[in-house]
């Protein structure tokens, strides 16, 4: 069977080689009678773009697509197009002329894939011909268009369309009703899209409930201002009393976040004062919440924690069976993956110890040097131990990963699980922020390798301010005794959060955390846990055009999933360069 | 020979001045001539203007030189042709994770009966004034090779407890190579990087790599130069956009598949020796042999590369 994915990626790799510019999006790909990516037309539709105007073109597609009938009437213009860029390229790469043979001659045997219209098929087999330097057996009209068909390439792309536009209007009949009408729809269509833009906050998809909280969080602060001003001015006489107010404020905060994320597993005074080490810089006025996600039985009958939790334990089942349905293909890419690493474990960190001309002198064997000359007479140990490893999984959580929500989940278990069987510690926990704390939700400690399952807990919320979220795992991991430690984070590197990065200057303006801002402070922090001799490693989930800023924040230490059969060689590589390189 | 090297300086376009001290150096620091034998004769020679002077400059003050760059960009044809320019032995030190201050410095060792100092390279080219290439210097453990503190910096010195202090020869340099860009590689702690002068070399330019392919097989046709060259930078670009790894932008695999066609064995065979086959990735192999196939025809034969 054809992977569809793979023969695409490949179709997409040589139309972005021919021209030269890995920045398109083709909307055309060429699949060849098999379905895999036809090289010679791959080529033709990358060249299009390199020598000739493509947005002029591609407005002419969308033309062409007002008519029913637009496949006709695209596939005879790429044949016209194949001619002069033929014509433009070969001089640039000789090996065109093979390869166009090769082709005509599979168009002539009947063996390139067959199309479905008969005039199509006459003067494909006719322009292929011409080729192979066969004079075309065809006359009348078909001849006729054929001529003005093949292009010479001396045209410019606006007179390519304009002949093209010639021969639609002298030998066919382009639909204009339908296309008023289509017009219409596609005008319709396009507001409804533009509608559904508006309705994105930011990057960010919010759904209903989510919604609901942004609202909340708005309302929230309006009234906390107003509180802080009312007691500010009261603060000359009773001091205390702000205090005591803002504390208490804190608190509802922290209570919703409770409610909703689950309770806190350490104690209050600790979190107070891991938030005063860390909620300093960009992330002043930030808080921190650690929980694992237990309902917190102090709301055992509130409405609203129990409905969170519901939705939680759903999304598990979401995950659960996610993992299930495609149980084989991840059990593969665990054993695929523990396998690289084991690998790479024993290949290179084996110590031995072997004859030397230095080191320990080994008695028994001096007589070799006097006898027979051999000064191997030491024995070295070759000590290739890099001590001790930790890998410390951290899973974006945000909203804007919401619909890949069981992939991430299966993911994170995939790499979780493959540490555990090689016996390397790894704790997995999520992060995600809402109203103006980041929760860290801790999926799996150390010292738990049976917990790997709780991954699947798994649930996007809110927004994401990766600074914050790296900062707080780098100071986890701080704490550990390893001598190791490997942070890999499986992001989309789109940091976005509403609580803006507190001010300095005179000005009272507030900058957005989110954008450029959020990823050089995303980067800053992942130097920093370089710098400290973390290693530092990402796995990128997000999309094409957020590849640029993986780039940025994690250097080339990031691996970019394509297609997830792949997931295990690609993590595999990124983990066995590091391991080498411990 | 000396000749031979300052005038591929000039036609390389170096400033007169840097050529005029090179030759100065040259003719003060004498070889010994049991040494002349280190005095490499490079196979390859580096095109690179900007680079050139820069590395020229920095050895003519006295200084190390530390050259970054990724897979293919002439660190190690770099450090060769510095020392034949200059003129001086060359001592090729691989660095590796078990490096260590005997491997480099040298260590006691029994001989004939007797325990005696055995001189390390580091030693041996300190001691006769070559020049050092460390090669892939960041693959040691960091801690390991700060023994080379004192003969990098100011200091010039080699002091080897239990044994004797030496000084550094006046016309030693140090060259170390460092390949930085695939993901995981090991950085440099700043002490040892503070000892050199840092060269960050480009990417071989598709002219000079014409040039090479030109002046490497004479009688490859002119269009196929273009070609290959093409081949190597569309390659390149494929990897910049992380579509491939760099497993297979190999220039080294390039240079040698065109000699595999120069004895007759077909191209696309030899590229994919030199080059396809690198990635050991089912995938990504096919990526690359389309990009072969886009500038070689599958039935291609010798002749119709090589004139003759």
């Amino acid at each position: 069977m054809h992977n569809l994915t793979e023969d695409n990626k490949r179709a997409l790799n040589i139309i972005w080689n021919a021209s030269d510019d890995y920045s398109i999006n083709p909307e055309f790909k060429a699949y060849d009678e098999n379905g895999e990516a036809d090289l010679y037309w791959n080529y033709m539709i990358g060249a299009v773009h390199k020598y000739y105007d493509y947005p002029l073109l591609s407005s002419f597609f969308k033309y062409l697509k007002t008519d029913s009938g637009h496949e006709f009437y695209e596939k005879l213009f790429w044949i016209g197009l194949e001619n002069c860029t033929f014509n433009k390229g070969k001089n640039d790469r000789p090996v065109l002329f093979s390869l166009r043979r090769n082709y005509a001659k599979k168009v002539l045997k009947g063996e390139a894939e067959p199309l479905e219209d008969n005039l199509l098929n006459v003067i494909r087999n006719a322009h292929f011909g011409r080729a192979l330097g066969k004079e075309p057996e065809i006359s009348g009209n078909a001849l006729n268009i054929l001529n003005a068909l093949e292009f010479d390439d001396t045209l410019s792309t606006e007179e390519i369309i304009l002949r093209m536009n010639q021969i639609i209007k002298t030998y066919f009949r382009f639909n204009y009703g339908q296309y008023e009408v289509d017009i219409k729809s596609a005008k319709k269509n396009k507001s409804g899209k533009d509608l559904e833009k508006h309705t994105e906050y930011g990057d960010e998809k919010l759904n209903d409930s989510e919604m609901k909280t942004m609202n909340d969080l708005y309302l929230d602060s309006a009234e906390t201002s107003r509180e802080i001003y009312f007691e500010e001015l009261k603060q000359k006489i009773k001091k205390h009393v702000r205090k005591i107010a803002v504390e208490k404020r804190d608190d509802s905060e922290r209570q919703f976040i409770r409610k909703y994320f689950g309770a806190s597993i350490i104690s209050e005074q600790k979190t107070y004062s891991i938030e005063h080490s860390l909620c300093v810089g960009n992330h002043k006025n930030c808080h921190l919440h650690f929980t694992r996600g237990e309902f917190d039985t102090e709301f055992g009958d509130d409405v609203n924690a129990a409905y969170y939790n519901k939705a939680l334990m759903e999304q598990r089942e979401i995950n659960s069976a996610h993992f299930s349905s495609n149980y084989i293909k991840y059990k593969n890419s665990i054993l695929k993956l523990t396998n690289k690493i084991r690998n790479t474990m024993l290949a290179y960190f084996e110590s031995y110890t072997g004859k030397s001309e230095a080191g320990k002198l080994n008695a028994p064997k001096i007589w070799r040097n006097i006898y027979v000359n051999d000064n191997r007479i030491f024995t070295k140990e070759y000590n290739n131990d890099i001590g001790n490893i930790s890998v410390d999984i951290l899973l974006d959580a945000s909203a804007s990963q919401h619909e890949r929500q069981e992939t991430i989940a299966a993911e994170g278990y995939i790499i979780a699980e493959s540490f555990t069987q090689c016996q390397i510690p790894v704790r997995v926990y999520s992060f995600s922020s809402l109203r103006n704390y980041t929760v860290i939700n801790l999926y799996r400690d150390y010292d738990e390798p049976d917990n790997n399952d709780k991954i699947f807990n798994y649930k996007t919320t809110g927004c994401n301010r990766d600074g914050l979220a790296i900062r707080t795992a780098l100071y986890m991991m701080e704490g550990s005794s390893f001598h190791n430690k490997i942070l890999i984070i499986l992001s989309d590197c789109k940091p976005n959060d509403t609580q803006s990065i507190p001010d300095t200057g005179i000005k009272q303006e507030q900058t957005k955390y989110a954008g450029a801002t959020g990823i050089i402070d995303t980067a800053f922090e992942v130097k920093k846990g370089i710098n400290n001799g973390n290693s530092v490693l990402c796995v990128f989930t997000g999309e094409d055009e957020d590849v640029k800023t993986a780039k940025k924040i994690y250097g080339h230490n990031f691996a970019r999933i394509y297609y997830p059969e792949r997931f295990a060689e690609i993590v595999g590589v990124l983990m066995q360069n590091q391991l080498k390189n411990l | 020979m000396e000749e031979k090297v300052l005038n591929f300086l000039r036609k390389e376009g170096i400033s007169e001045n840097l050529i005029d001290e090179v030759d100065k150096f040259r003719k003060f620091y004498k070889v010994e001539s049991k040494l002349e034998y280190r005095i490499p004769s490079p196979k390859y020679k580096y095109y690179g203007n900007d680079v050139w002077e820069e590395a020229i400059t920095a050895l003519l003050c006295g200084e190390n030189l530390l050259l970054v760059g990724s897979k293919a960009t002439g660190k190690n044809v770099l450090a060769e042709n510095l020392s034949a320019v200059f003129g001086r032995p060359k001592w090729d030190i691989s660095f590796h994770v078990n490096t260590d201050s005997s491997s480099l410095i040298g260590t006691d060792t029994f001989e004939n009966g007797q325990v005696v100092f055995r001189n390390g390279p580091i030693y041996e080219c300190a001691k006769w004034g070559g020049f050092g290439v460390l090669d892939e210097i960041n693959m040691a453990k960091n801690d390991s090779v700060a023994v080379l503190h004192a003969t990098l910096d100011y200091r010039r010195i080699i002091d080897v407890p239990g044994y004797d202090k030496i000084t550094i020869d006046d016309a030693s340099r140090f060259i170390a190579t460092m390949n930085y860009g695939y993901a995981g590689t090991r950085e440099l702690n700043e002490a040892l990087t503070s000892r050199f002068m840092v060269i960050n070399m480009p990417n071989i330019s598709a002219d000079n790599l014409r040039k090479l392919l030109q002046i490497e097989y004479p009688d490859l046709k002119e269009g196929y130069v273009e070609q290959f060259a093409g081949l190597f930078k569309d390659l390149q670009l494929k990897s910049e956009n992380s579509e491939i790894s760099t497993k297979s932008v190999d220039l080294r695999g390039l240079l040698s598949s065109v000699n595999l066609m120069n004895k007759g064995l077909s191209p696309i065979k030899a590229l994919q020796m030199g080059i396809a086959n690198k990635s050991f990735d089912d995938f990504e192999r096919t990526l690359v042999e389309d990009v072969i196939r886009l500038r070689i025809s599958d039935s291609m034969e010798r002749n119709e590369i090589f004139k003759d």
